[in-house]
């Protein structure tokens, strides 16, 4: 009897042995591009979004007018050129682009879209469309964008969410609720697509430009930061963002590791009125956290040399950067200095934090402004609700990522007295009145105000900068033509990728 | 027997009522109000409160509570708060997955669990008896994620056997689908596998001392005999009742193993919407989780009930 129940046991064991070993290498999939991502997608309509984590599961599907170079720059994508006036902004579009649904992508198409954004039912992109006061349908290939006021950085700002084309038909049927619609090189496969999961999305045959095809594929699998680093490990992933906790094991393995200049963090202070933390209505104190911060250190030891200490928004090398601003760095002395200065031995704020990365930020900030007596609370709050909570008016200040790229941009969202994240609606003349010339000049001409407006903003602690942030990408050798995408965590650019 | 299964069945139902108002009132812990955490970043006061008139915030809470069963009733959990998706469609997609999961390790712990029982409980006191009770020991001392991890790492990193993570269903590739889950399987069954073991040794040590074992013997009825017919089958009383609490163990257990292997079963539908304050999703999924384990109880109660009849009169 026992030996014939060991012996099933054994069979038993056997059996699973072959079954593991039936399992066999996890193989990469041919001509299939695999991709790590830390965040399931939103909402299809992309102008009910702004979070750049988001742009990932959006870039396959859809297109601007304008397209988003390595850098920022602005390339043709739907229009082929376009032309900016004070007032208007004429563009002439492709005349071969069909959307996923067989609609035709014309200027009647665009008309449809910028209603759709300017419709209200998501102010933050609404309002980044503001200074368009109508839209002229020229022709099915040209189309005018009147303005009624000064908009520098509006061409930056269709490269992305508000700018990106949905076929009229499927919003007008709500169908983008459910499935993507664009014009993009790729569809989404909602049957093997797993919600929250896994997204599949194959070659859409009838692109305009199949040059930009290399992969028959994209599947993007939302995992944690270990799963990521996991997956690309055993192979399984082409592409995977690289938490700074895993850089010493990359660079150990040689793996090739890609750092696109990331979002600007800085500690937003918020309440400069003083109203819910009269300490802060001190310029000496903003100052004197700003000198508190040890960003060398950061940029070291959390997140693992993958950032660039800064004390201004603009890195050198940017029109924007200024030389002449006063050394806010890291002064512990000076710190507490201002703060005795001030009357001040200490204060609480309190702050929040979403997920790893903002604790990552947060805490290491907070115990550094401990050593000069300011506790830095540090709350949690759901994900997805970083912009609700930085214009709630219920935080005095919060680490946050600078993700304006244009200055104008940087003041509209931070500056301004009607800015969404100024819950406080703090008013500074001067910051006020540059802002308000520059955008009427021209590019060249406007370039030292918004250096002298950006330095201003820092040196009155209005925002304590930390640096710009890399989040590193890994590419396995099977992947070739990466690019990174900056100002866009881990975010990477699949038009000309190929797997091998 | 039908008192038993009456009795059962409407306590069953009255627990079923009492989650789902506490299942309800979720929505009311949550701090702030639901319409802020729906509109995100569009959510202006204005916009805040059409929205809380249009969800009928306003209206008492019986009323609320009486809507919201009536439709769940139906099969409708409502949308989702952040995709606008129907969270009946996330249900429909994830209980498979779950489901799976749940079989797969229960499997695998019933197997495991009843051999090594067997085994060990056929002389006790043995190397064999020792190994297993060490082995025992040890499963129960170690949480699922971390043997999650052990395995992972050793199976999918290491030697590149398995997936690290994902999952195919099953219409799509059978294999794909088998090495997706075997890691998630043998980390929710072995520790449960162990608590059968335990069990199953246990009851086998004493019923195989009994003395109508002992008579069974001295009849000359074969060893092998005496061990499945008297042995087992009389040892099995108290082992379904263990099995039957390893079903709410392996449904909390998936919450965090399908978060390891990133299984997109109703466990890390869970942690996401939690995280997100997704509450819809959150509810329903609770409900779901609710009811089978109500009546996974529900099953192994009159089971016990049909197997041991002393149990009825209860």
């Amino acid at each position: 009897m026992k030996k014939k129940l060991g012996m099933s046991l054994l069979t038993g064991v056997v059996v699973l042995a072959m079954l593991f070993a039936m399992a066999g290498p996890a193989m990469a999939a041919k001509d299939t591009l695999r991709v790590g991502w830390s965040v399931p997608a939103r909402k299809w309509n992309p102008h009910l979004n702004t979070a750049v984590m988001l742009l990932g599961h959006l870039e396959p599907v859809y297109e601007g007018l304008v397209g988003e170079g390595p850098k920022g720059e602005l390339l043709p994508r739907l229009a082929t050129k376009w032309e900016q006036t004070k007032d208007s902004i004429t563009f002439t579009l492709r005349d071969d682009v069909v959307f996923h649904d067989g609609t035709k992508f014309d200027a009647n198409a665009v008309k449809a879209n910028i209603a759709d954004v300017q419709s209200g039912r998501y102010p933050p992109n609404a309002k980044k469309l503001i200074a368009i006061s109508s839209v002229e349908v020229i022709d099915a290939t040209h189309i005018r964008f009147h303005l009624n006021r000064p908009a520098p950085s509006l061409l930056y700002t269709l490269q992305r969410f508000a700018g990106l084309m949905v076929s009229p038909a499927a919003l007008k049927s709500n169908s983008v609720d459910k499935v993507p619609v664009g014009t993009g090189p790729w569809k989404l496969d909602p049957k093997r697509t797993i919600s929250g999961t896994k997204y599949v999305y194959t070659l859409n045959k009838e692109y305009w430009d199949p040059s930009v095809q290399g992969v028959a594929e994209i599947e993007i699998n939302v995992l944690s930061v270990e799963q990521q680093f996991n997956g690309f490990a055993s192979g399984e992933l082409e592409v995977a963002g690289l938490h700074s906790a895993f850089v010493p094991r990359a660079k150990a393995a040689g793996y090739k590791i890609l750092s696109p200049e990331g979002p600007h963090e800085a500690l937003h202070i918020y309440d400069r009125t003083g109203k819910i933390v009269p300490e802060l209505a001190d310029p000496r104190i903003r100052r004197a956290l700003s000198y508190a911060i040890d960003r060398k250190a950061f940029a070291r030891v959390v997140l693992q040399g993958n950032s660039i200490p800064s004390t201004q928004r603009y890195l050198p090398g940017s029109q924007w950067h200024s030389e002449e601003i006063e050394d806010l760095s890291y002064n512990l002395k000076k710190a507490k200095e201002l703060m005795a200065e001030a009357g001040v031995k200490g204060f609480t704020f309190d702050t929040y934090s979403q997920d790893a990365f903002f604790d990552m930020m947060n805490e290491p900030i907070a115990g550094m402004l401990k050593k000069i007596g300011v506790t830095m609370n540090i709350k949690s709050i759901p994900i997805g609700q970083l912009f609700v909570a930085a214009s709630s008016g219920k935080y005095a200040a919060s680490i946050m990522p600078l993700i304006e790229r244009h200055p104008y941009d940087f003041y509209q969202a931070k500056l301004a007295p009607d800015a969404f994240m100024n819950p406080f609606k703090y008013e500074d003349k001067e910051i006020d009145a540059l802002a308000k010339k520059a955008a009427r000049m021209d590019e060249k001409s406007a370039a030292p105000l918004w250096t002298e407006m950006s330095r201003l903003a820092a040196e009155r602690g209005y925002l304590i900068h930390i640096g710009s942030v890399h989040f590193a990408i890994m590419v396995s050798k099977r992947a070739k033509n990466v690019k990174g995408r900056s100002f866009s965590p881990y975010n990477i650019f699949f038009r000309g990728v190929t797997v091998e | 027997m039908i008192r038993l299964i009456l009795t059962r069945l409407i306590s069953s139902v009255g627990i079923f009522i009492a989650l789902s108002i506490l299942i309800f009132l979720l929505m009311y812990l949550v701090p702030g109000s639901v319409a802020v955490i729906i509109l995100d970043d569009a959510a202006t006061p204005e916009n805040i409160a059409k929205l809380e008139a249009e969800l009928g915030l306003d209206d008492p809470l019986p009323t609320q509570y009486a809507r919201w069963i009536v439709n769940v009733s139906k099969g409708d959990f409502g949308t989702s708060f952040l995709n606008g998706r129907p969270v009946r469609d996330d249900i429909i997609e994830k209980f498979p997955v779950t489901l799976w999961l749940l079989i797969g390790a229960l499997v695998i712990a019933v197997v495991f669990g009843l051999s090594v029982g067997i085994l060990a409980s056929l002389k006790p006191g043995s190397l064999l008896d020792r190994s297993s009770v060490l082995l025992v020991t040890l499963g129960i001392s170690i949480p699922n994620f971390w043997l999650a991890v052990l395995l992972s790492m050793l199976f999918a990193v290491k030697l590149g056997w398995l997936p690290v993570f994902g999952y195919t269903p099953i219409t799509e590739d059978p294999i794909l689908w088998f090495k997706s889950m075997l890691l998630p399987w043998f980390s929710l069954g072995i520790v449960s596998s162990t608590l059968i073991a335990r069990q199953m040794r246990g009851a086998m040590i004493e019923v195989l001392n009994t003395d109508y074992v002992r008579a069974a013997r001295a009849s000359g009825i074969p060893e092998h005999w005496v061990v499945i017919s008297n042995g087992i089958k009389n040892a099995m009383i108290p082992v379904i009742t263990v099995i039957g609490f390893q079903v709410p163990v392996i449904i909390g257990g998936s919450l965090i193993i399908e978060l390891v292997f990133a299984t997109p079963g109703l466990g890390s539908l869970t942690i996401q919407s939690v995280l997100d304050q997704d509450l819809p999703i959150v509810q329903a999924v609770l409900m779901v989780m609710a009811s089978l384990v109500i009546l996974t109880n529900l099953v192994i109660d009159i089971s016990y009930g049909w197997l041991n009849p002393k149990m009825r009169v209860l």
